[in-house]
């Protein structure tokens, strides 16, 4: 009983010292993306999360610690279901496929118009496209391109989904 | 030889208790001394078969041949044996025997006068049964073995008799089966119980301490049951059974994890059902154990892990709620440990009152005044209930105490905590033994096996669980 309560101890020691490799945040205080859309504005790398989410940067890394930075809490994007990359952004996609806090499960969209991440949240979950980045990922290690399914906002503000 | 048995000797023993009696019965020319105590003895019976053939039928010229003649069916008793000293007439009179001492006589004469006054077999109120024998083991020791004996009719079924406790004297049998039990097991039983060093053997915990040695864990190393077939089962599978006089319940021994998740009403259906219920039930174990650690770990620290709609759900829900999950899991686990013991303390009818409020209506309010979230309330309410599949009470209470251990791992180190915390916990299992048997021998492929299917009744073997 000793040799468990030390065991016990120990684990509980190296919790509270921050030795282990995960760390506490409690779910009550995430800020979810469920959908993330970016954009190159002026030079500039533009994400947006939706619910006053969003960062600006000149590289990928500035622009998710700046979203980060100025989250009213724990950004998570281990929820992001869908990310749109818009416009020039679509030459992010090796930025994309490399960030390692996005699920490989994500859909990837080329985006058309004004794109919102709410609105895009909400149309993409009834309409889902059939690319992610776990299937991009596999595609440039086989060297295959995988075109994107398009996401469109017209004018009268409503979404379309176009398949590549 | 003790101290001899005189009036004086056995009136200073017992002192002024008031429930102590005296009379004085003429027979012929001699007059005795008549002893019983009041309570445990029936009245009647020492009126009809002491007291009345004493003074009618019992003449003699010597005090000696008075004795004998009593001793020889004069004074019609069933049973009829003498206290050779002081210590043995005290301890007849103590079991219910009315003590008669005839002048100049070195030894008593003790008559049986036990009074039948008896709360007696009931139905089992903890396991329960639906086709299974209803006759539950009682507070009286005899009783049980008389009921042991019905379901078992054979002069194989053996019980050992000892006194333990130095204040208490409590009749202990040990109940075993010639030919089936390890002779080393019930006199290894029988010496421990005989050199037991204790006042008191009146609570099943002193029973089960005395008898495993009071080891630091919260498993058991004993089981226990109320039911008769139950009993007799195991005593017919080599294992040994305990009686207490006063406790109404058996002692079976020894016992292993595969023992204390198997339930009597196994026996009852047919074993594909069995087998099924039997997965259900170490599902059950699982979820109660590591359902709240595993929330804690995915909502405090793997988030990862859940899947994304829940996730959502889980966040949504927990909008407004100012405490931290790992607070509203342990402050739950602490109230549903509360909420039982209350249950426990107060009668039955208030019992389940305490029960519906708290669990209901505290429950609902909560949620709905935002104190805490419906997710964590859930989890511990399923962990609560899945604990209640469990059979065997004291295994089921060893579970609470690492459930909220893991849940405290999983709280200061997720995921590692509790594969940390389980670790251990297997760890700790392994190294239990009871009466010299590994707490997980049934789960070793040395054993061969089954000890969560049941097998079928004809190809199980001797000692199978």
């Amino acid at each position: 009983m000793r040799r468990l309560m030390l065991c016990a101890l120990a684990v509980i020691a190296a919790g509270l010292l921050g030795w282990l490799p995960a760390t506490q945040k409690d779910v009550g205080d995430l800020l979810p993306v469920q959908a993330l859309v970016v954009a190159v504005e002026d030079g500039e790398i533009v994400l947006d999360g939706g619910e006053d989410l969003t960062g600006r940067g000149t590289d990928w890394a500035a622009a998710m610690e700046d979203l980060r930075a100025t989250a009213p809490g724990e950004a998570f994007f281990g929820a992001a279901g869908h990310v749109v990359l818009l416009g020039e952004a679509q030459s992010l996609l090796l930025d994309v496929l490399g960030e390692r806090e996005l699920r490989p499960a994500a859909g990837v969209y080329a985006g058309d118009g004004e794109i919102e991440a709410e609105g895009a949240a909400e149309f993409l979950e009834a309409h889902e496209g059939e690319v992610t980045l776990q299937d991009l990922q596999a595609a440039a290690l086989e060297g295959e391109p995988l075109a994107l399914p398009v996401l469109r906002r017209g004018a009268d503000g409503r979404y379309r989904l176009e398949h590549g | 030889m003790g101290e001899p048995i005189t009036d004086r000797a056995i009136r200073e023993a017992f002192g002024d208790t008031g429930d102590f009696v005296v009379r004085n019965v003429e027979a012929g020319r001699w007059r005795l001394r008549v002893y019983f105590i009041d309570g445990l003895t029936s009245g009647g019976d020492i009126s009809d078969f002491v007291v009345k053939p004493l003074s009618r039928a019992l003449e003699g010229a010597k005090s000696g041949e008075l004795l004998e003649r009593a001793l020889n069916g004069a004074v019609y008793n069933a049973v009829a044996e003498t206290a050779e000293d002081l210590d043995a007439a005290i301890a007849k009179l103590l079991n219910g025997f009315t003590l008669v001492l005839f002048p100049g006589e070195c030894v008593a004469l003790a008559l049986e006068t036990k009074t039948s006054v008896d709360r007696g077999p009931g139905e089992p109120e903890v396991e329960n049964t639906v086709k299974g024998a209803r006759d539950a083991l009682c507070e009286n020791m005899r009783i049980n073995t008389g009921m042991l004996r019905r379901h078992m009719r054979s002069p194989d079924l053996r019980f050992t008799q000892v006194v333990a406790g130095r204040r208490t004297k409590t009749n202990v049998s040990v109940a075993w089966v010639k030919g089936v039990t390890d002779p080393r097991l019930v006199e290894r039983t029988v010496e421990r119980l005989k050199g037991l060093e204790i006042d008191s053997l009146a609570t099943p915990a002193s029973v089960e301490e005395s008898l495993t040695g009071s080891r630091r864990t919260a498993f058991p190393l004993l089981q226990y049951t109320e039911r008769t077939d139950r009993f007799i089962t195991a005593l017919l599978e080599g294992r040994i059974g305990v009686l207490v006089d006063g406790l109404p319940l058996g002692y079976l021994a020894p016992v292993d994890l595969g023992r204390l998740m198997s339930s009597p009403e196994d026996l009852g259906r047919d074993y594909v059902s069995a087998s099924a219920i039997r997965v259900l039930r170490y599902a059950a174990l699982l979820a109660s154990l590591l359902l709240p650690g595993l929330y804690v770990a995915m909502a405090a620290f793997h988030q990862e892990m859940i899947p994304t709609k829940l996730l959502l759900a889980i966040i949504e829900s927990k909008e407004s709620v100012p405490f931290p999950t790992i607070l509203e899991v342990l402050g739950l686990l602490l109230a549903f440990e509360i909420l039982q013991e209350a249950g426990l303390q107060l009668p039955q009818s208030i019992g389940q009152t305490v029960s519906i409020i708290g669990g209901l209506v505290v429950g609902t309010a909560a949620v709905e005044a935002k104190l805490i979230s419906p997710a964590p309330l859930i989890v511990v309410s399923v962990a609560g209930i899945c604990g209640f599949a469990l059979p065997g009470r004291d295994f089921a209470d060893a579970i609470r105490i690492w459930r909220l251990l893991l849940a405290v791992l999983a709280s200061v180190a997720g995921l590692f905590g509790l594969s940390a915390g389980f670790l251990l916990l297997v760890g700790h299992l392994a190294g239990l033994r009871s009466y010299g048997k590994g707490y997980l021998a049934p789960f070793s492929k040395a054993s061969g096996g089954g000890a969560v299917l049941r097998g079928r009744l004809a190809q199980r073997k001797e000692g199978a669980a």
